[in-house]
């Protein structure tokens, strides 16, 4: 390994701990040497209620990713998610100094102070800045540097946080002496891995489905026009089953990854399914098209929530705008049928890279794979693939960690 | 400061009542009123008030028995009626019980559908007595939360107020007979201020806030001048009328709420000069709301001013918050004080019976939370999403 560089990344999810350590050989190669996932409990909409059971939880994973490794993992990259997570438009104007009316590196600073100046509510801070288009004179450029005008804005899309939320999680990583690096929202890590591009340029919404929360991001000429989350995830379809049928919660995840559909068809009222499928004491049948309808039900409804959200700029945008889905819950069958009949767009169901064994493409894991792209693409040098998304979060943190 | 120079015209408004409350005091209102706004009644069993019946598919004509999903139904299968209802309206005053069941679930489903279509819409609804038990009122609040989201205004009229000012002996109807008239005079008062006084010129949000203080808290004064005189005019009564009706000097002018009527000849310059020195007299102008429209019936400019006293800084101008009450704290400290010289014993025993019985039983309680019960409300346009959707949306599932 001389040479060579260790990086990691975290995902602390509402259902398991991913974490996955890899060897930067040189800019062009990584070698995973170690991944660990471990079923997470003390977390609900991805919010820690139980700082114990995670602590023990994150202790596993990690545990056992330095085994396989054979490293001692010293910093990761680490996701947030959650609806405390809150993103804004803001945008900084700068008039153009120079004589001659020619952009400078002085002006195009301004402008971004000025952004990313804006005041927020107190006890909540910045954990991301995704660069949009400068416009001068209203006209959009890329790179402002000597173009003509007199006057320089810069678009930003800011992400804030809950402090106190924000701290839970790197607390307890800072328990096992790991330094967070950075900070990325899951959405943003998620749509690294399962998206290209090619595909963030012609207009991408990337949906996140989780546990306990769902991420989206929308994209548009490689900018990140927005985010969002919603506390709504896996857990929600498996507590409306349980409520349902008042039966156990473990009944109920099973029944929703055993039978669960997105779209209540091809079933007909006489359909049933055993709730535990060995006929002993307490087993009973359930009707199959209740459990798809409940399932849809709630689906739909987080569609069209994400479908509010996004609406506006899309139309605004006048884009032709395609979905992606990842996240544990896109294992659901016909779930890119319904999330296209509710998004009235074309949906697929989103795949980690294929230079990845196959068990990390499952699409739970895309959060963690994307934030280690993140870590290779700083790790190498070459940052030049995600300039815009790219979060700087590092002075953040350690500032955290120092309090 | 908004500005706006468009009255609305009287044939675009409509009135609803929901549910037999509603309807009552709707139907009330359309008696005496002479108005040319559109008066309608919609319930779903209706009874002794003359109300047009609605989700008959789903309820075959009985009440919605406080589950408020199932007038979330009724809307649904009722959606193309109400769109058209809407489709001609500017604007839209709804009233009804926040906890019953067709009125409670059919009226945020129908501030939604307004917001989405452009009609302002302000509701009126009642909240139900303490009595009626924990679930009721959390639906209520529920209710009230979404209506906040979706309306422009919504004052509330609770009937807890009303059972304070009847003798214990006497049936808890008359306290809702007693919030029906209120409520009537309350709507009524507001259509006459929006019709003849242009009071809709205003940022109408204002209008929750002029409507829960209580009328010996604010002061109206109409004054009728040139703008340069008028606003000296103006400023002058406004201060002689805050210590008359004010004695104790603590209590300070905290917000203003203006609006100015003219003819065709109020210009917005005009406008923005009363805007300026008022503003100056009174200082801080984020408390200050102003409204201009111009009427051709008019002759002379006419300045109309609300001012809101000791209201202090508790009061948050059109927060949303289903927590606190949104109501001016002033309201909130005579209620207190009239808590405390009139024990509520019969109301605790009330609400053990009532509970007791489980006669006011709803599905969208915290017991339908499920694994998420220990966690906080996951609200997002006042519906808590914890709530299986199949429940909140209605949906009959065979189990």
């Amino acid at each position: 390994m001389a040479g060579s560089k260790i990086i990691g990344a975290l995902e602390i999810g509402t259902s398991k701990i991913s974490v996955l350590v890899a060897e930067v050989i040189d800019a062009y190669r990584l070698n995973i040497i170690g991944r660990a996932t471990v079923a997470n409990t003390g977390i609900k909409k991805g919010r820690i209620e139980d700082p114990r059971a995670v602590s023990r939880c994150l202790h596993e994973a990690i545990a056992e990713a330095e085994k396989v490794s054979g490293i001692n993992l010293k910093s990761i990259y680490l996701s947030i998610s959650g609806s405390h997570l809150q993103g804004r438009k803001q945008i900084g104007k700068a008039q153009i100094s120079h004589m001659a009316k020619l952009v400078t590196e002085h002006d195009v600073n301004r402008a971004n102070e000025e952004a990313k100046r804006h005041a927020i509510d107190e006890g909540r801070v910045y954990v991301q800045f995704m660069r949009n288009p400068y416009l001068i004179d209203g006209s959009p450029v890329d790179e402002p540097y000597s173009c003509k005008g007199s006057e320089i804005q810069a678009n930003y899309w800011a992400v804030d946080a809950d402090e106190g939320i924000l701290k839970e999680p790197i607390q307890v990583i800072n328990s096992f002496m790991v330094k967070v690096d950075e900070i990325f929202l899951g959405s943003i890590a998620s749509a690294q891995s399962v998206a290209t591009d090619d595909e963030k340029a012609a207009g991408l919404l990337v949906i996140d489905i989780g546990a306990g929360t769902t991420d989206y991001v929308l994209y548009h000429d490689r900018y990140v026009l927005q985010t969002g989350v919603f506390d709504i995830g896996g857990d929600h379809i498996t507590n409306d089953l349980s409520i349902a049928f008042r039966i156990a919660w473990e009944s109920a995840e099973n029944i929703k990854i055993q039978h669960g559909k997105a779209i209540a068809s091809g079933t007909s009222s006489e359909d049933w399914v055993w709730m535990m499928g060995d006929l002993s004491i307490g087993d009973r049948k359930l009707p199959l098209r209740s459990i798809q309808r409940i399932i849809n039900s709630r689906l739909e409804e987080l569609f069209m929530m994400v479908r509010r959200s996004v609406i506006d700029v899309i139309e605004q945008q006048d884009m032709q705008c395609k979905v992606v889905l990842c996240g544990g819950v896109t294992n659901m069958t016909s779930i890119e049928t319904l999330a296209s009949n509710v998004l009235k767009m074309p949906v697929t169901v989103g795949r980690n890279p294929d230079w990845l064994i196959p068990e990390l493409q499952k699409p739970e894991l895309s959060t963690v794979v994307g934030l280690l792209q993140f870590a290779f693409a700083d790790a190498s040098g070459d940052i030049k693939d995600e300039p815009k998304s790219k979060g700087g979060l590092l002075g953040k943190v350690s500032s955290f960690l120092t309090r | 400061m908004a500005v706006t120079l468009q009255p609305v015209s009287e044939n675009k408004i409509g009135v609803l009542g929901l549910g037999r409350l509603g309807s009552a005091i709707v139907n009330q209102i359309a008696a005496s009123s002479q108005l040319d706004a559109e008066f309608s009644c919609w319930d779903c069993a209706p009874e002794l008030e003359k109300a047009e019946l609605i989700g008959f598919q789903i309820t075959h004509g009985l009440s919605c028995r406080s589950q408020q999903e199932i007038g979330k139904s009724i809307f649904l299968i009722e959606q193309e009626r109400v769109k058209s209802w809407l489709s001609n309206k500017e604007l839209v005053i709804v009233t009804g019980s926040c906890a019953g069941g067709f009125a409670g679930g059919f009226m945020t489903e129908l501030a939604q559908m307004a917001k989405h279509d452009g009609v302002s819409l302000i509701a009126y609804p009642v909240m139900p007595f303490a009595f009626e038990g924990r679930k009721t009122m959390d639906a209520a609040k529920l209710c009230l939360g979404r209506l906040r989201e979706f309306s422009l205004a919504a004052a509330t009229l609770e009937l807890d107020d009303y059972l304070e000012r009847i003798p214990e002996t006497t049936p808890a109807t008359e306290a809702i007979d007693l919030c029906v008239a209120d409520m009537t005079h309350a709507i009524d008062t507001l259509l006459q201020l929006i019709l003849r006084e242009g009071l809709f010129a205003f940022n109408i949000e204002i209008l929750k806030n002029t409507f829960n203080l209580g009328i010996d808290k604010s002061i109206l004064l109409c004054k009728t001048a040139k703008p340069e005189e008028a606003v000296e005019d103006v400023v002058n009564a406004l201060v002689e009328q805050a210590d008359a009706k004010l004695p104790d000097r603590e209590l300070t002018i905290d917000r203003l709420m203006i609006t100015v009527l003219g003819d065709d000849n109020l210009s917005l310059s005009d406008v923005n000069q009363i805007n300026e020195k008022i503003s100056e007299r009174f200082g801080n102008p984020d408390k200050s709301h102003f409204g201009a429209c111009i009427d051709s019936r008019m002759s002379g400019l006419k300045l109309i001013v609300y001012a809101c006293i000791g209201l202090g800084d508790q009061f948050e101008l059109g927060a949303i918050s289903e927590e606190k009450s949104n109501e001016a704290p002033v309201k909130t400290v005579a209620r207190k004080a009239s808590r405390k010289t009139k024990p509520k014993k019969r109301r605790t025993s009330r609400a053990k019976i009532k509970d007791d019985q489980g006669l006011f039983d709803i599905i969208m309680s915290e017991s339908n939370r499920g694994y998420f019960e220990d966690t906080d409300l996951n609200l997002i346009d006042g519906e808590d999403m914890d709530v299986p959707t199949y429940l909140r949306r209605g949906l009959r599932i065979k189990t």
